[in-house]
């Protein structure tokens, strides 16, 4: 940067402007070019920002200007700094001004871009425009028009399309295509802002699919795809007219759009499938474009498996685009095959050594692809050769892929049950070497995948110890370094294996002396406790169980070693291990003095102990406890006591009387009509209680949206955290506050699996699966890019207008004649346009609808008269400053407008009497 | 539908943006530095598709090209091809080349609103109006040739 401010500020004396003449304003304004000249050439963040601040001061003086050049200049400028971050919303009523100047299109251009890059549905001006943009889009010169149409099409508030839609609507009969075509455009965004006007003009915007000038044709197509790839049922009677043009179409970029709409209509629509082969094959076959290619070859594994001959097609094409160079046709190729997972694996598989090459490529994106075809081609056959492929590859990989193939390998084993997994013993060494991973964060999901198999398969328990039997003797696992992250959660699962079939174990002192290891202090205390514990199974398992032998020198070396180790775990914070290990410690001295006492007896207390530790734990479903029938006599959903009722009740009113209207209206909302039992009563069924969160999160995130300042961070795990402070008040600050780990969206259904995993045989996973799905939508409510009314929410309201439906009995199809002869202010006496809903459609009562409008009335006429308020003082401010310069032109201009603003104001404040 | 249009240099300079939806001042910056260091993030030789769920939202996807020092990003939904965005930004860039005469990062820091008025001649709202760029060129022209016209009636009557 700082190079570039070498090339010379060519920075002009500035003058003090409210001295001089308007001419001599604009002689000496600094334009846009100085300005941004004279910012870069401002060394550090902080002289910039000071520098851009007094840019500022003289934009604002600049901008009141009666000269339309100095306003222009200024304009400019204010715009340039928006795009820096600096909110221009403070200028918005000039930018309404120059938007309305007529003498050069220049000037109307700055303003409109002015508007364009800064208005949205919370600019207050946006009030004011209507008029004007209406003049405009009427306007005979067809530039001012263009500029109208665009800034509607980015700035459309739903109001505005109502007043508006009317009169981008009759542009579409325009004698030139050019305006033609950019109405079809806008209009999508009004049908999106105001769905009702979707109806009448549909008919209008189809025939436009048959205008004479192909670049109208080609926006009405952009615009019926873009409604039909969101509600794509409800477009399926257009699919006669998109096949006709597909045929005969000449421009690829519309055929990319009809192939497109086709991807989402052929799934609806089996039948049309067969009707597309011809076409779509014959693209294939001679197109030169490779974006045209791609979307027929979507198109073909969307929704048109069905027709073998053409998948084969598109399948043959889709290798060239795997063995292209090019990663982003190699990144799309892969993208397409995953489609054809489900339906035709046996031809994906075909390219399973080019698929095997690009889980090691370079790009994160074609690994991630490529991962998700491998997860879905294995066999029982290939599930050996796959995960050793995927062991190998994880050495090679980045730390976060390497998670998410670990977490691949397990999931690909455990799915359905461990149906692919035929070798057992095979897993165990499988997982043991998971375990060995460095840095991964699936210590806890290879732990409870050890234990799991343990608990289910009996005949693997002997091979179990001996395969694990290493790892706990590692010392460097015990380490605690940023490598063996996640592995204590598996040693905890490795310690307890070793512990419960210590019948299994063949050298007892040594797995006692690891299990009794100093650095297993190094583990947190749940890992410290579970060693604990195994330490007194293992030692009852070294008892022989012949009966009533003395107690051998090697039994009571391994007893002198534990006690002599345990030392630093009687010490323990933890209470916990603590406890554990006094315990031991105290069976262990129990047995030596009896057997110091009459020979025999210490082995014959251990003996004991191994006696009561061999019984072997049962796995038991967590969903057990809904097999047991509850006792008939038992009445759980019955009513504690009807008194309370009253209680509750009565209390209810003290509330009120104390809390005045606030309570009272809370009261009558809720309680009054129901009694309280219902409400304890009633069960909410799953959907309720998802819905029920669901608000509460968009109630909490529309409150963050608004109050962010006082938010912690700035991010989801804000959210998070004053969540979990409010539930434990008073609790100590939270130290960690660990950067959570970036989750794909595999690995979050891995916690999701994690938290839900079945311990029992025959137990299926179909609860993670709803656990993901609820995580998977927060993700999407706490993404960076979350726009005030995005396109696709708005999609969902539109998607309830039909417009191709038959018309209803005594409803009107609005025709263009009926479209209102505009007055922006006339509609709030109630008239209705062509626009407005019908009321059949409302299906309210006529008094709630009458309550509805005077209550609108009555906003409208307060925000409307505040505006027009504001409006005033502005005039009158700018009459002042006009008085001292004196420039009559301006003045009369200001003059219609303020008297205008008058009028308003009149106006409304009649209505809001009446 | 094409969600965001951002230009953004090597140092995270955001040199042009319109956004399709509406969206904070503090947001759209915010946004335009996620984007910056995700494609500053990616080397050239990878691919110019990001999908990320977790930062996007759900069918929002990243399209983007590296012209020397500025990345021309394009966010859009499902409904539009991949490819065909990569040419439109191509289309885009090859038409500010012709309208600056070899463009280069500067024409757009000192001629930023030309560059939005080829913009809006390429699209409407969101959706796109011209893939020509010869075309775009020619409305360009016709625009600037009308200006002067204007401004040089204006000069004639007030003398």
């Amino acid at each position: 940067m700082s190079s570039m401010s070498s090339l010379g500020s060519q920075r002009r004396l500035k003058p003090e402007s409210s001295m001089m003449g308007s001419a001599s304003t604009y002689m000496f304004q600094k334009n846009l070019k100085d300005m941004i000249t004279a910012i870069r050439a401002q060394k550090g963040d902080g002289s910039q920002k000071n520098f851009i601040n007094k840019c500022l001061q003289d934009i604002r003086t600049e901008i009141v200007s009666p000269d339309v050049r100095t306003k222009a200049v200024a304009l400019e400028k204010a715009t340039y700094l928006h795009t820096l971050g600096f909110n221009m919303n403070w200028a918005s009523f000039h930018v309404v001004e120059l938007m309305s100047v007529s003498v050069n299109v220049k000037y109307k251009r700055v303003g409109y871009l002015a508007a364009t890059q800064s208005f949205g549905d919370d600019t207050d001006v946006v009030l004011l425009i209507p008029n004007l943009l209406k003049k405009d889009l009427a306007s005979p010169n067809p530039a001012e028009a263009a500029l109208a149409i665009s800034c509607l099409g980015n700035i459309v508030t739903p109001e505005l399309s109502q007043t508006l839609v009317a009169d981008v609507y009759s542009l579409l009969n325009n004698h030139k295509p050019d305006l033609r075509r950019r109405a079809c455009l806008c209009l999508y965004k009004c049908f999106l802002r105001y769905p009702e006007a979707l109806r009448p003009s549909f008919a209008r915007l189809t025939e436009c699919l048959e205008d004479d000038d192909q670049s109208v044709v080609q926006a009405a197509v952009t615009v019926l795809s873009e409604l039909a790839m969101h509600n794509p049922k409800t477009y399926l009677p257009l699919a006669p007219k998109f096949y006709k043009l597909l045929t005969t179409s000449s421009s690829n970029w519309m055929t990319i759009k009809l192939v497109k709409v086709f991807g989402a209509l052929t799934p609806l629509e089996p039948r049309l499938a067969k009707k597309l082969v011809g076409p779509l094959s014959e693209i294939l076959e001679t197109t030169s474009a490779k974006s045209l290619m791609y979307e027929c070859i979507r198109t073909v594994v969307g929704g048109m498996t069905t027709q073998e001959k053409i998948v084969r097609q598109a399948v043959d094409k889709l290798k060239d685009m795997l063995d292209d160079q090019d990663p982003n046709i190699k990144y799309l190729a892969l993208h397409a095959l995953t489609f054809l997972l489900e339906t035709h694996p046996r031809i994906v598989a075909e390219h399973k050594g080019n698929i095997f090459g690009c889980v090691e490529h370079e790009d994160s994106n074609i690994q991630y692809c490529a991962l998700k075809i491998v997860r879905g081609l294995v066999t029982k056959k290939t599930l050996m050769d796959t995960t050793a492929h995927l062991m190998g590859a994880m050495g090679r990989a980045e730390q976060r892929f390497r998670d998410e193939l670990v977490w691949s390998v397990v999931h690909v084993c455990m799915n359905d049950r461990y149906a692919l997994v035929t070798d057992f013993v095979w897993y165990l060494t499988v997982l043991a070497d998971l375990v060995q991973v460095p840095a991964s964060c699936h210590g806890g999901l290879v732990g409870e995948q050890l234990i799991d198999i343990c608990l289910r398969v009996e005949v693997v328990r002997e091979s179990a110890v001996a395969i694990l039997k290493p790892l706990l003797l590692d010392g460097s696992l015990l380490e605690s370094t940023p490598a063996n992250k996640t592995v204590p959660e598996a040693l905890k699962s490795i310690a307890w294996i070793i512990g419960e079939y210590a019948c299994f174990v063949t050298d007892h002192a040594e797995v006692i002396k690891a299990l009794s290891n100093p650095s297993v202090t190094n583990l947190p205390a749940h890992a410290q406790a579970v060693y604990v514990q195994s330490l007194l199974k293992v030692y009852a398992s070294a008892i022989p169980e012949a009966k009533l032998v003395p107690m051998t020198a090697e039994l009571t070396a391994m007893c002198e070693m534990i006690q002599e180790n345990l030392k630093p775990f009687k010490n323990s914070l933890h209470l916990e291990v603590r406890e554990r290990s006094c315990q031991l410690s105290t069976i262990l001295e129990l047995a030596s003095s009896a057997e110091d006492a009459t020979l025999g007896r210490g082995t014959a207390i251990m003996e004991q102990f191994s006696l009561a530790l061999s019984e072997e734990i049962q796995p038991v479903s967590h969903r057990a406890q809904k097999k047991v029938e509850a006792p008939a006599a038992l009445g759980l959903s019955a009513p504690l006591s009807k008194e309370w009722d009253g209680l509750l009740l009565s209390s209810d009113d003290e509330d009120d009387e104390d809390g005045g209207a606030e309570g009272r209206k809370k009261r009558s909302k809720g309680s009054k009509s129901k009694p309280v039992t219902d409400l304890f009563t009633a069960r909410k069924t799953k959907e309720q209680i998802a819905r029920e969160e669901k608000d509460a999160r968009k109630m909490l995130k529309s409150h963050r949206e608004k109050q962010s300042m006082y938010y912690l961070g700035d991010d989801a795990s804000g959210e998070k955290k004053k969540k979990g402070k409010k539930n434990r008040k008073g609790a100590a600050p939270e130290v960690e506050a660990a950067p959570e780990p970036e989750l794909t969206e595999y690995m979050k259904q891995s916690y999701a699996g994690n938290a839900s995993r079945p311990v029992i045989k025959g137990e299926d996973d179909d609860s993670s699966e709803e656990e993901y799905a609820s995580e998977y939508q927060d993700a999407g409510a706490a993404a960076r890019y979350a726009p005030k009314v995005s396109a696709s929410d708005m999609h969902a309201g539109l998607g309830t207008y039909d417009p191709l439906a038959p018309l209803a009995r005594g409803e009107d199809m609005p025709t263009v004649e009926a479209y209102p002869t505009y007055d922006p202010y006339e509609n709030e006496g109630g008239g209705r346009s062509a626009f407005q809903v019908p009321e059949r459609r409302e299906r309210k009562h006529k008094s709630e609808r009458k309550k509805e409008k005077e209550k609108e009335k009555k906003a409208k006429a307060k925000k409307a008269a505040k505006k027009a308020a504001k409006k005033e003082k502005e005039a009158a401010g700018e009459d002042a400053s006009e008085d001292k310069k004196g420039s009559g032109k301006e003045k009369k201009e200001k003059k219609s407008k303020s008297s205008k603003a008058d009028k308003v104001t009149e106006k409304l404040s009649k209505a809001s009497i009446d | 539908m094409i969600k965001a249009f951002i230009v953004v240099n090597n140092h995270a300079m955001v040199r042009l943006c319109r956004f399709y939806e509406q969206l904070g001042v503090d947001k759209q910056a915010d946004l335009c530095q996620t984007v910056y260091k995700m494609v500053t993030g990616r080397p050239d030789h990878l691919c110019s598709f990001v999908d990320d769920e977790k930062t996007f939202g759900p069918d929002t996807k990243l399209v983007y090209r590296h012209f020397a020092t500025l990345y021309f990003c394009i966010l859009s939904d499902r409904s539009e091809s991949e490819l065909a965005m990569l040419d439109l930004i191509q289309v885009y860039v090859e038409t500010l080349d012709k309208v600056f005469e070899n463009v280069c990062e500067l024409d757009l820091i000192f001629n930023s609103p030309k560059a939005y008025t080829v913009l809006d001649e390429t699209i409407v709202g969101g959706l796109v109006l011209e893939i020509n760029s010869q075309k775009v060129i020619g409305v360009y022209e016709e625009l600037m040739k009308l200006e002067k016209a204007q401004a040089s009636m204006l000069e004639r009557v007030t003398g």
